[in-house]
């Protein structure tokens, strides 16, 4: 380097995203969906907060859309209008450049239904169900839920309530639950 | 269900009368044979439909041996032996429903005691049957080595688990 000559290069904390609220909506978007991130360190550097982005998806496909950070833990920012179900890794930038990589992910749901396994079971109840299709988000404990229903009949009625049961997610394109009697 | 809005994909699933498992044709096997096992069974055909049973289920025969577990195909049977081809052919007022439940043996890797259970849809279990595996079968050596034809020459064969 030239002498006389003064670079700087300055270091700020490097932020990290934590929670993405809500973690899920649907494909498209339809209702312009907002979230909040939540996480630390979310401070513009050299008071810079116009390239404040996030990005929803990986480095090579994401889709990014401004940032609005509302305090040093949260930022604010429009749900893509992405197109089909799937479950993408939310990260942030303070400088439009350098990413998080904290793997927190937002699910966009359309779910469908394509094949549960076993299809025979017991009247006892208590089979566990594997279910199978696409765009299965985690929606959180209890959240997802199952119900029976009869061709002839239609709403089956367990007791007073409608036959309805959890469900687990398992990933995006599999759910578990158990038959009821 | 997301949002309080379920799916409509209305994928169809049966609830079945459980099949009664009374009784295995053999309650040991030696531990390097896979041997066929036939399990005497009530299906209660007059509740349970046999065309759902032929398309949709998985049977499956679990053999429990302290914490380790084999699984093995099974398959519905008609008696006499095998007749279950020409069986699914006939019309369905014809046909001579199964009665058994076949499966085969694991080949395990040492001997022991433990359970044998028959499932329907490869989930739900049921049985309990007691069931062994012993030590294996070989044969070393063969005495005498050779004998006439016009005689019925006594043989003697030596090795373990005969």
């Amino acid at each position: 380097m030239p002498a006389g000559k003064n670079h700087t290069f300055e270091y700020y904390d490097a932020p990290e995203v934590q929670i993405v609220n809500p973690h899920f909506g649907p494909v498209k978007s339809p209702n312009n969906e907002t979230i909040v991130i939540t996480g630390k360190n979310f401070i513009c550097p050299k008071g810079d907060c116009s390239e404040v982005k996030v990005r929803f998806g990986d480095k090579d496909y994401g889709i990014y859309v401004p940032g609005t950070i509302l305090d040093e833990t949260h930022i604010q920012c429009a749900v893509p209008k992405y197109t089909k179900p799937d479950i993408l890794p939310v990260e942030i930038s303070l400088d439009g450049n350098e990413f998080t990589n904290n793997g927190v992910t937002y699910g966009f749901f359309d779910a469908y239904l394509l094949d549960v396994r076993p299809r025979l079971i017991s009247k006892n109840g208590g089979t566990k169900l594997t279910l199978s299709g696409f765009g299965f988000v985690y929606a959180g404990p209890g959240e997802t839920k199952t119900k029976f229903s009869t061709k002839a009949l239609g709403e089956l009625s367990c007791g007073s309530s409608p036959c309805i049961n959890e469900a687990t997610f398992i990933d995006k394109n599999t759910l578990e639950t158990k038959s009821l009697p | 269900m997301y949002n309080n809005q379920f799916t409509q994909n209305n994928i169809e699933v049966w609830y079945i009368y459980d099949p009664l498992f009374k009784a295995i044709s053999r309650n040991s096997t030696p531990i390097n044979l896979s041997l066929p096992i036939l399990v005497t069974t009530e299906f209660y055909w007059e509740s349970n439909d046999y065309d759902r049973f032929a398309k949709y289920s998985n049977f499956t025969c679990r053999f429990t041996v302290g914490n380790q577990t084999y699984v093995t195909a099974a398959r519905m049977e008609t008696m006499p032996f095998g007749s279950r081809y020409e069986n699914d052919a006939l019309a369905s007022d014809k046909r001579i429903l199964p009665t058994h439940v076949l499966c085969a043996s694991p080949r395990v890797s040492t001997p022991g005691s433990g359970f044998m259970d028959i499932s329907v849809n490869g989930i739900d279990y049921s049985g309990n049957f007691k069931y062994s595996f012993t030590p294996p079968v070989d044969v070393y050596r063969i005495a005498p080595g050779c004998g006439p034809t016009d005689q019925k020459t006594r043989v003697q064969l030596v090795g373990t688990g005969l």
